[in-house]
């Protein structure tokens, strides 16, 4: 009796998690289940077949009554047959909850497909469930007829239940029996064949190798008939107390069971070794076998095979069945159980593992998707839902022995003193004559029956009718209506440019009901498919663009993420909390556009009242809305605008111009065929989408790719070779590279005499730079360095090329700049295949000039920076705030699109820095870690928001125009009327020119620059407008020459400069000059006819004179031949050099009287030596050395942090911008610190392992990717992860490792030194 | 009721049952061939090994043309190690759905929703039909099918409705309609196709992760059509296909 109460308790209990579980599945669908793609059947399907597997051994072994007619199991018949009705229910009732349309289970008889297992499954069961409904009532029914006249519902129950039987006749018993044989006869083959066939439905699957086995469908059944004969056993016990009231049949049963799972086992034990033997080594066999079986036995969750299977359902059975313990049927009973719960480890091994085996390698990382792994494990949900149905077959049980005589027959109304046994078995043993009632039941029997079975048959006929009538037209038809709205030719397609990243790729993007649903590549633009104008043109037609199409990388295909990305910032915002850092609460308050004008207006215009406007600091990024920030800097005041050019790529663009004079060459991967590249990824890193094309044409070409790199990158893995090298290292192997070609005299003479100066002092510096030395250095073998030079050098044309991975440390300019000097050895610069300086021809920005000069320095001394760029010395700024070393102490500091913190190496100094600042403003999309320090928040655009005007980085003149494709729905109005992004927000340029308007900046001659159209030159009120005004002004001053108007209605929106196509060896060029010499010596800028021509000069004696020597006249140039130059010696300028004025060089006069373009350094040609460098100085005061010697980076290994920490970029995100991008973490969704397998296994580090990374500066936690993709001594990781601001996606993603570098920068560019870190690893 | 009575109408049944058998087989026949047409297309891809950068823009381009929700992936990008090469240098392979010509997901789907069509190839899912019973998922070698388990990009409320363009149905996702609860795979884009069948490559109508391809690595085209990019590409380059042992004739091959 406790039994059978712990059994009703268990039962209600089960309702609980039943109710709930369905309550969810209705309303959530499969959200909350934990299956997924890889394993796409879970916890439910292993019940499913584990219920069904009970359902059809229960049955066979009733059938040992009803069918063989062993008389000994009598006492279990009805039980049995009750027990596969239910298990069946159970079974249905879980896969009913599996699938994904509840309401459309009927499609498996009104569709049917013959070729497929599961609808033969379904079909069998549908059949096999009214056999055993009949089978049961008719079993039943004698007591049903007897139950009818017990009183109260039980009598009702029993009434309805006996649909109008009244006869309970012994005769009417027989008869039944005789049924119920025909019917259990039938019974059999269908069970056998629905649960071989589960077994088949799992065995036809040659997708799944653990499967995939002719055997599946026996072990199927023999599992089937030992978990049901298990089952019924402990019924037996619960119900009929089987141990005292059947001992022996429990006996029985036990044998019965063991003979079964030992079967089983043997089966199991025969796939094993079929499925493992194939190849003598483990793993062998079928991987796939092999691999599922590993899980099984071995993965995560070993325990279901070991404990659930093996020792529950296997060992703990066979110990007490097999020796005397079988004889007491109480410890048969408990075996029985144990098999019963063993067997659902069975299932569960049979479902799982064979499909957490990704069908294709790496399927299961190739997207951060939680659908998408091979480790699955049932959600709560999952468990409520099979805890549930479990405790609904309890109930199900309970209230079968409750309502329904199982176990024993109701008393007969009139007692007759005939055995159970005889009752039951006499008719089937002595056939009796049938009577007259008989038949007609027989008859109904048979209507009934083929009723059934008619429509069932029916419907499927229909289904068949309708399948072979419509072939291929099932599909709902193609709603027009719908086409129309949301199809491809809905909306417009407005063409801008992308700003995902710094690249400026065409897009277009497709505006439906005024929001962005996909973005495209432009075909039009050249950014987005070749750096080279032949190639481009070769394949483009004005109607179409690129005929084969543009790309776009997935930064560019998933912006419409960022722009509806709900933690946008949307309104301005106040800070309350006056205490700053990042660990604190801002206290936003929302405030309007005016207030937050006006407020920061009276906050940094005391600055230029007290004369101190340099106390403002801004920062910038640097391709978008660049010219009106530095506008503004310029007329309130402040020399000190910075941008993100500081933070990326300002080394190589010093070494290049101590190397050649130009700052940015860009490589004719198409042509070349030897491509050497130092520490650059471009493939994968990307920034401008035409790389990816153009370096693997170069490949099908025939290029060899070499890349070194710390890091097998991702272009590193599509190279021929791979060098490893140590970090900073790389200028110590372009030295021995050059040695080698010098020494073996592979260089380019005619190159080198004609278009280098210092080759014999360069000799001379390499001479001790042999392979040897540069091994020890590198860690490059010398054997593989000679192998390179000679490959480099005599493989024609080479190219090689180097960006930020050796560029970001404090030796990066003279290393790169060795690494550049190794084109000026092969003779490719500029020349096919080669270095080409690209002629990029844009927009023209003229600057405004203010109402007083500016003469305060810089805050970060850029000046003091030989190398210096334009974009500042972040870190020299932040170190000077930090410690107050600076000329003076800034007030206000203005960051636009720009997460400082993040970004720099030296976080936590950042943000100390930042902190210091009175007034610190914030424009942004995001509340960024930067953000988080500021006074003021204002939101910023998303960039198809805006405006912006690209000059391309691709070898001829291009641009591409940045327009907003969406904005707010109204024109905004206060405090000036703008147009507005999609919250209504000023776009950059827009707040700068609003602050400009509150300010009052003027220019020199009066103008309120903000305020007055550029071109019109009237007062413009509307911001917007205004800015358009600019820049159509900057197009039509520029190379383009035309409107913004004219821009937007260009194909594509692009302005390509048609006319100037891809030039080579511009440095050979003949220069002529566009001075005009008139015949009274007067010099002008244009011709005669021109009526805005302004004199320049006057020749006296061929020498030009800015005025006439009486009036203190001084020379600015000569004649050259006929032709008048701005001089400076052999130097050819574009104006005249006088006090205060710094002309660009434009040529050079070789000889003082060949004008050519040639390059422009001092010399006029590629310089691998330059004394003059000598006297300049770098940051720290030492003399900058004229060659490229190569001095190693100033941080060094210790034995306290004996590892390179590096990082670097890849395809899937934006530096730290992109992190909240929900597509783009699913293509990446963390930076784990990947660490060589003998480094890790030395600080006994595993994959996965969560790691603690240390530096002198703090320490970052990580999970360890261990790896042979990096060198032995680096460790690294992508770079932009690890927020603790900026969005609910990006929050604690990753690892950021800024902080464990201080504000560091290179002594000659400035350069931030991301890359300059030691570190040690740990495991946590 | 006598033996020969009996035996006649047993007779009559058989016979009958015989006609019915053999008109039924007939009838299907016929029907079948009148109402099947004829292929006018195969399409298929040429994915170029050396080309692909590993960059992941046609996941990217797939789920924004689809409006794929999470979870659900028309085709992902492997990057596994080349085995043997010391390093762990990755190869990477952008995996859609192979349109097989045997394709192992149809036979095995119970309601026939899943089906080759006929008339080009294309592998395509009845939102309709489809019970979600996620057999055919089990049963492709290639992982190309995916579960929609009703999952949302939460954080995108303001692209109002989201519709599934697939098959030009444009279906507004709600949660419990269909594709919700479905199978889903790549269709090649199938809703980009003109009612010939055809795709216009420079309207832009064109597979969206071919479309957006960094490296040009994906082909697209006519695999019938001897004169198509693709098939010129198959009879000058060595291709193959993946698991080509299991017999699904794939219309997806790989350039090495």
């Amino acid at each position: 009796m406790t039994l059978k109460r712990a059994f009703w308790a268990a039962g209600l209990l089960g309702l609980i998690p039943f109710g709930i579980g369905v309550y969810l599945r209705l309303t959530t669908g499969h959200e909350e289940a934990n299956y997924g793609t890889i394993v796409p059947w879970g916890l439910w399907v292993a019940q499913y077949i584990y219920f069904i597997g009970l359902s059809a051994g229960s049955f066979l072994l009733s059938s040992l009554v009803y069918v063989f007619g062993v008389r000994r199991f009598e006492p279990i018949g009805r039980l049995a047959v009750f027990t596969a009705i239910v298990s069946l229910l159970l079974a249905l009732l879980t896969i009913w909850m599996d699938i994904g349309h509840l309401e459309r289970f009927w499609h498996v008889f009104a569709y049917p497909n013959f070729t497929s297992p599961m609808a033969w499954m379904i079909w069998l069961y549908t059949t096999y469930f009214i056999l055993l409904v009949a089978e049961f009532w008719l079993l039943m029914r004698r007591d049903l007829v007897v139950a009818r006249s017990l009183p109260g519902w039980r009598g009702i129950a029993a009434r309805v239940a006996a649909l109008g039987a009244r006869g309970s006749a012994t005769q009417s018993l027989a008869a039944d029996m005789r049924k119920v044989k025909i019917l259990a006869t039938v019974g059999v083959p269908l069970a056998i064949m629905f649960h071989g066939g589960v077994g088949a439905l799992f065995g036809v699957l040659a997708s799944r190798p653990y499967w995939h086995s002719g055997l599946f469908p026996i072990i199927f059944l023999v599992s089937a008939l030992a978990s049901g004969g298990a089952l019924l056993t402990v019924a037996s016990a619960i119900f009929q107390e089987g141990w005292r009231q059947h001992r022996q049949m429990i006996l029985d049963l036990g044998k019965i069971v063991l003979g079964l799972i030992l079967l089983d086992a043997l089966f199991q034990f025969s796939e094993i070794l079929i499925g493992t033997y194939a190849n003598p080594g483990a793993p062998g066999g079928e991987p796939g076998y092999v691999a599922s079986l590993q899980l099984a036995l071995f993965g995560p969750h070993w325990y279901v095979f070991w404990v659930g299977q093996i020792a529950i359902g296997l060992v703990v059975p066979v110990m007490i069945l097999a020796t005397p313990l079988g004889r007491d049927p109480r410890l048969v009973t408990l075996a029985c159980g144990a098999v019963v719960i063993g067997f659902i480890g069975v299932r569960l091994n049979i479902v799982i593992p064979g499909m957490s085996v990704e069908e294709i390698a790496g399927f299961s990382t190739a997207v951060d998707d939680p659908r998408y792994r091979t480790d699955y494990f049932p959600s709560g949900f999952e468990w409520l839902i099979t805890f549930g149905i479990g405790g609904a077959g309890l109930m199900l049980f309970g209230l079968g022995e409750v309502f329904l005589p199982l176990s024993h027959h109701l008393p007969d109304l009139v007692p007759a003193p005939v055995s159970q046994v005889n009752r039951l078995a006499l008719p089937i043993l002595q056939p009796q004559p049938v009577p007259v009632a008989v038949t007609t039941n027989r008859r109904r029997f048979l209507t009934t029956a083929l009723a059934l079975g008619g429509t069932a048959a029916g419907v499927t006929l229909v289904g068949t009718a309708v399948k072979v009538m419509l072939p291929d037209t099932q599909l709902r038809p193609a709603s027009s209506d719908r086409i129309r709205r949301y199809g491809r030719d809905a909306g417009e397609w407005i063409p801008s440019c992308c700003n995902a990243c710094g690249g400026q790729c065409g897009i277009l993007a497709h505006v439906v009901e005024g929001k962005v649903v996909k973005i495209e590549p432009n075909p039009w633009n050249p950014n987005n498919y070749s750096n080279i104008s032949t190639d481009f043109f070769a394949d483009y037609d004005p109607a179409v663009g690129a005929r084969q199409g543009a790309a776009i990388c997935p930064k560019g295909n998933a912006g419409i993420f960022g722009l509806y990305d709900p933690d946008r910032v949307q309104r301005p915002m106040k800070r309350t909390n006056p205490n700053k850092g990042l660990d604190q609460d801002p206290g936003w308050q929302e405030i309007s556009w005016d207030q937050a004008l006006t407020e920061i207006a009276d906050r940094i215009q005391p600055l230029r009242d007290d004369g101190h406007p340099e106390q403002l600091l801004w920062w910038s990024e640097d391709h978008s809305f660049v010219h009106p920030q530095q506008d503004f800097c310029r007329l309130f005041g402040t020399p000190n605008y910075s941008n993100h050019s500081n933070l990326c790529d300002v080394s190589r663009k010093a070494s290049y111009r101590m190397a050649m004079g130009d700052e940015r060459p860009l490589p004719d991967f198409l042509e070349s065929k030897y491509i050497l590249l130092f520490g650059w990824n471009p493939t994968s890193a990307i920034k401008w989408v035409y790389l990816p094309r153009i370096l693997t044409q170069a490949l099908e070409h025939g290029a060899r790719l070499v890349v070194v790199d710390p890091h097998l990158s991702d272009t590193a893995a599509k190279a021929q070779e791979w060098v490893p090298i140590r970090p900073g290292t790389d200028g110590a192997l372009a030295l021995a590279l050059a040695r080698v070609i010098i020494s073996e005299r592979l260089y380019d003479e005619t190159f080198i005499r004609d278009w280098t100066v210092g080759f014999e002092d360069f000799t001379a510096l390499v001479d001790s730079a042999t392979p040897d030395w540069a091994e020890e250095i590198t860690s490059v073998p010398a054997t593989t360095i000679v192998r390179l030079a000679r490959e480099l050098a005599t493989t024609k044309p080479a190219l090689i090329d180097v960006w930020s991975g050796p560029g970001q440390h404090t030796n990066g300019v003279q290393g790169g700049r060795a690494i550049a000097l190794l084109n000026a050895l092969v003779g490719t610069i500029d020349r096919p295949g080669g270095m080409i300086i690209p002629d990029k021809r844009g927009e023209k920005h003229t600057d405004p000039e203010p109402e007083a000069p500016i003469e305060a320095k810089r805050f970060d001394g850029l000046e003091d920076l030989p190398w210096g760029h334009g974009s500042g010395v972040y870190g020299r700024g932040f170190q000077r705030l930090l410690d107050g070393s600076g000329p003076y102490r800034p007030m206000a500091g203005v960051c636009v699109f720009q997460n400082l913190v993040m970004s720099g190496p030296g976080s936590a100094k950042v943000a100390e820095a930042l902190a210091r600042l009175e007034t610190f403003v914030v424009v942004d999309t995001n509340v960024s870690e930067t953000a988080l320090l500021a006074d003021y928040l204002i939101p910023g655009t998303h960039y198809l928001e805006r405006y912006d005007l690209n000059s391309h980085w691709v070898t001829w003149s291009v641009l591409g125009l940045r327009q907003p494709v969406v904005a707010a729905a109204d024109a905004q109005a206060s405090p000036y009327p703008f147009r507005g992004g999609i919250f209504g927000q000023m776009a950059e340029y827009e707040f700068v020119a609003a602050l400009g308007r509150k300010l009052g900046l003027k220019t020199k001659d009066g103008t309120d620059f903000f305020t007055v159209g550029a071109v019109s030159k009237e007062p413009v009120d509307d911001l917007t407008a205004w800015y358009e005004e600019y820049l159509s002004n900057e197009l039509k001053s520029g190379a383009p020459g035309i409107t913004l108007d004219e821009l937007k209605a260009r194909p594509g929106a692009v302005w390509i400069d048609e006319a100037r196509p891809t030039a080579y060896e511009k440095y050979a060029s003949p220069l002529t000059s566009k001075l005009v010499v008139d015949a009274d010596e007067s010099v002008w800028d244009k011709p005669a006819d021109d009526p805005l021509r302004k004199q320049q000069a006057i020749v006296v004696e061929g020498v030009l004179y800015d005025r006439p020597a009486a009036d203190g006249g001084v020379p600015v140039g000569r004649l050259i031949g006929d032709r008048a130059f701005f001089t400076d010696g052999d130097r050819l300028l574009d104006g005249p050099k006088l006090e205060g004025k710094k002309p660009k060089q434009i040529g050079y006069a070789f000889g003082g009287t060949e004008p050519r373009r040639g390059f422009f350094t001092s010399s006029g040609k590629v310089e691998f030596f330059n004394a003059t460098f000598a006297e300049k100085k770098d940051a720290t005061g030492r003399p900058v050395d004229p060659g490229p010697s190569f001095t190693p980076r100033d941080w060094q290994p210790t034995a306290d942090f004996p590892l390179y920490l590096i990082n670097w970029k890849e395809a899937s995100h934006t530096l730290t911008r992109s992190q909240n991008n929900p597509l783009l973490v699913t293509l990446k969704g963390s930076n784990p610190l990947v660490i060589h397998e003998e480094t890790a296994a030395g600080l006994g580090v595993v994959d996965g392992d969560e790691v603690v990374v240390e530096s002198p500066n703090g320490s970052v936690r990580a999970v360890a990717e261990v790896t042979r993709r990096i060198h032995r001594q680096v460790v690294g990781a992508q770079h932009g992860f690890g927020h603790s601001a900026l969005g609910r996606v990006a929050r604690g993603r990753g690892s950021a490792f800024g902080s464990l570098n201080t504000v560091r920068y290179d002594p000659l560019s400035g350069q931030a030194s991301h890359k300059e870190i030691c570190v040690r690893v740990r495991k946590a | 009721m006598d033996l020969v009575q009996l035996s006649s109408r047993r007779d009559f049944l058989k016979h009958t049952a015989a006609a019915a058998v053999a008109a039924g087989v007939v009838a299907h026949e016929a029907v079948a061939a009148a109402a099947t047409p004829e292929r006018t297309h195969h399409w298929g891809m040429v994915i170029d090994t050396g080309r692909c950068v590993g960059c992941e823009a046609c996941v990217i381009a797939c789920k924004l043309e689809n409006k794929t929700p999470p979870g659900v992936f028309y085709t992902v990008v492997t990057r596994e190690p080349l085995p043997g090469g010391g390093n762990d240098r990755p190869v990477f392979m952008t995996k859609p759905c192979f349109h097989c010509e045997e394709p192992p997901c149809v036979p095995v789907c119970p309601v026939g929703a899943t089906y080759k069509r006929k008339t080009d190839g294309i592998v395509v899912v009845d939102y309709d039909r489809c019970i979600g019973c996620r057999y055919c998922i089990a049963a492709c070698p290639y992982g190309a099918r995916s579960f929609d388990f009703g999952d949302d990009y939460e954080l995108l409320p303001t692209a109002g409705e989201t519709v599934s363009p697939e098959y030009s149905q444009y279906r507004v996702r709600t949660p419990e309609g269909s594709p919700v609860g479905n199978v889903r795979k790549c269709t090649f884009c199938l809703h980009l196709q003109d009612e010939n069948g055809d795709y216009d490559r420079e309207a832009g109508r064109w597979p969206a992760c071919a479309k957006t391809c960094p490296g040009h690595a994906i082909h697209f085209g006519d695999l019938d059509d001897p004169e198509s990019e693709v098939s010129r590409l198959l009879q000058e380059r060595n291709a193959v296909r993946l698991k080509e042992e299991l017999g699904t004739e794939p219309s997806v091959y790989y350039l090495l």
